[in-house]
């Protein structure tokens, strides 16, 4: 394996992961997310790594947990996590829990720089450019609007397939100091926590318009949450979920819970 | 019928733009307005609705899991209903309204029960070896389930014309689709509790909790939060080395 070694994933394999990315949010769900659209972009690299039946099966599943990043940018991680599963591949010792965890401390920051790059900003220009075309009736404003924003997709969306293997691999070289992958995982595994903290409060949104009667005044139960714990409903939300999951309830039982919960909540005028 | 079939087609690919073509937002009204007006035969009609639709959504976009009003194929709907009767954009979009509303219930529904058992069967066939049917389910899972029905809707609405299908969609009662729009807000709690379980580790949990904080009380955006849970990240990383140079 010394010398000159030749990288293990070729130019087929990264543009597999360039095309199939596309599909990322084909089966996009609540739970899941993008699990399974990330896992079926890697797949060619995963075969090629695990030419064994066994492991490469083991490591479809494992790409199986939920996972969700801007799809723009989406081959960057993906890359990062071949360059893992290659280095899983190759050492006894690797453990295999720290790719989960290095994705998901990497798809916050990302998803957070390539969604207000990508659905805020770019998006804004290029529509905003087509727009001042095509109120005069002018076709040109819809080619304009879509060629403008395919090309920066697209070169953005290859560069990211590019270079998420080779800086994955070079990391992982550099990383042959001892403890260095237990330091990632570790280190991984807090900025993931702390994203997903950030995440409870930007993404999960419930209020109640609940209102309470004190000495004649009017009061509405959520300003109260919000003077003293603005936010405890999403996170008590969060938490009931995660207790649940520790019970072993199936994911599907929760959902249809929510559901019947939301509406009978806004029945009984709580929501 | 010919026009409604391929308005139909349009609307379908439109509605899963955002699934199977990396959400390269050619589903966007801007760009489909462009191809209703070719198939009803007023182009320039079309761009200029697509231009004034585009502007009215232009907030409307998917990030993260929270759910906007539908835009793909109400707006293929609505710019279509206007060409065709040409009484303006602004009652085409009446018009299209009650089913971009009720598109974006359909959407969050199909989020969270058949995506979510599509998931199930994907994981089951990788759990029994069969790579090729789990890809086939994850491929199809959104063009059949919110593509399919998006099409028909349009197609039924620009054949029969949108009365019948928006007195049908009026029907739902109010706190049903409240109900919805709650659910829609709170589902994204499920994900995220499954990352927490994966992820574990009761002694890194106040840094859960930080997270939280420093958006409910410091109002710090998602990429602030990440750039302090580094920093965080690199601290108690290096803590980690001091630990081990004194084993030595």
């Amino acid at each position: 394996m010394e010398g000159n070694k030749q990288p293990l994933i070729g130019k087929k394999e990264i543009n597999s992961m360039f095309w199939r990315s596309f599909f990322m949010q084909s089966s996009w769900s609540f739970d899941k997310m993008m699990a399974y659209g990330q896992m079926y972009a890697i797949e060619k690299s995963l075969r090629k790594i695990y030419p064994n039946d066994d492991d490469y099966y083991a490591a479809l599943k494992r790409h199986c947990e939920t996972y969700n990043v801007t799809p723009h940018i989406s081959p960057f991680i993906m890359g990062i996590s071949v360059a893992m599963e290659e280095e899983n591949a190759k050492s006894e010792s690797f453990d295999v829990s720290s790719i989960n965890k290095i994705e998901v401390g990497l798809m916050g920051p990302l998803s957070g720089i390539g969604d207000s790059f990508f659905w805020g900003t770019f998006r804004v220009i290029a529509a905003g450019i087509g727009i001042g075309f095509a109120q005069e009736g002018n076709v040109l404003g819809c080619i304009l609007y879509f060629v403008l924003y395919t090309a920066i997709h697209f070169i953005v969306k290859w560069l990211s397939a590019k270079y998420g293997y080779k800086i994955g691999t070079k990391l992982l070289d550099d990383s042959e100091e001892s403890h260095m992958m237990d330091k990632l995982s570790y280190g991984a595994s807090i900025l993931g926590l702390t994203v997903i903290g950030a995440m409870i409060g930007t993404m999960v949104t419930l209020s109640t318009s609940l209102t309470m009667n004190f000495g004649g005044t009017e009061t509405t139960l959520q300003s109260i949450f919000d003077q003293i714990f603005p936010g405890i409903l999403p996170l008590g939300a969060t938490f009931i979920c995660v207790w649940l999951f520790n019970k072993n309830v199936k994911t599907i039982y929760i959902i249809i819970g929510i559901f019947v919960l939301c509406i009978l909540g806004s029945m009984c005028g709580i929501f | 019928m010919i026009e409604s079939l391929l308005l139909a087609v349009i609307a379908f690919l439109a509605a899963i733009d955002e699934y199977t073509f990396g959400a390269s937002m050619m589903g966007r009204p801007l760009f489909t307005s462009m191809f209703v007006g070719l198939v009803l035969g007023d182009l320039q009609a079309g761009v200029t609705i697509g231009a004034t639709l585009e502007l009215m959504f232009m907030g409307s976009i998917m990030v993260g899991s929270a759910t906007p009003p539908e835009v793909y194929a109400s707006s293929v709907l609505g710019t279509a209903i206007a060409i065709q009767t040409n009484q303006g954009v602004g009652t085409a979009v009446a018009l299209a309204l009650p089913l971009s509303i009720f598109l974006q219930m359909w959407r969050n529904f199909c989020y969270a029960v058949p995506a979510s058992y599509a998931g199930k069967m994907i994981e089951t066939a990788i759990d029994n070896r069969n790579f090729n049917k789990a890809k086939l389910i994850h491929l199809t899972t959104m063009p059949i389930v919110v593509g399919i029905p998006s099409a028909l809707l349009v197609f039924f609405a620009t054949y029969f014309g949108t009365d019948a299908i928006n007195s049908a969609i009026n029907m739902i009662p109010e706190v049903v689709l409240n109900g919805f729009d709650v659910a829609a807000g709170v589902l994204s709690c499920v994900g995220l509790a499954l990352l927490i379980k994966m992820m574990a580790n009761k002694k890194l949990m106040p840094y859960l909790f930080i997270g939280f904080i420093a958006v409910m009380y410091l109002g710090m955006d998602v990429i602030g939060v990440a750039v302090a849970g580094l920093c965080f990240a690199l601290l108690a990383v290096n803590q980690m080395q001091i630990a081990e140079e004194e084993e030595l």
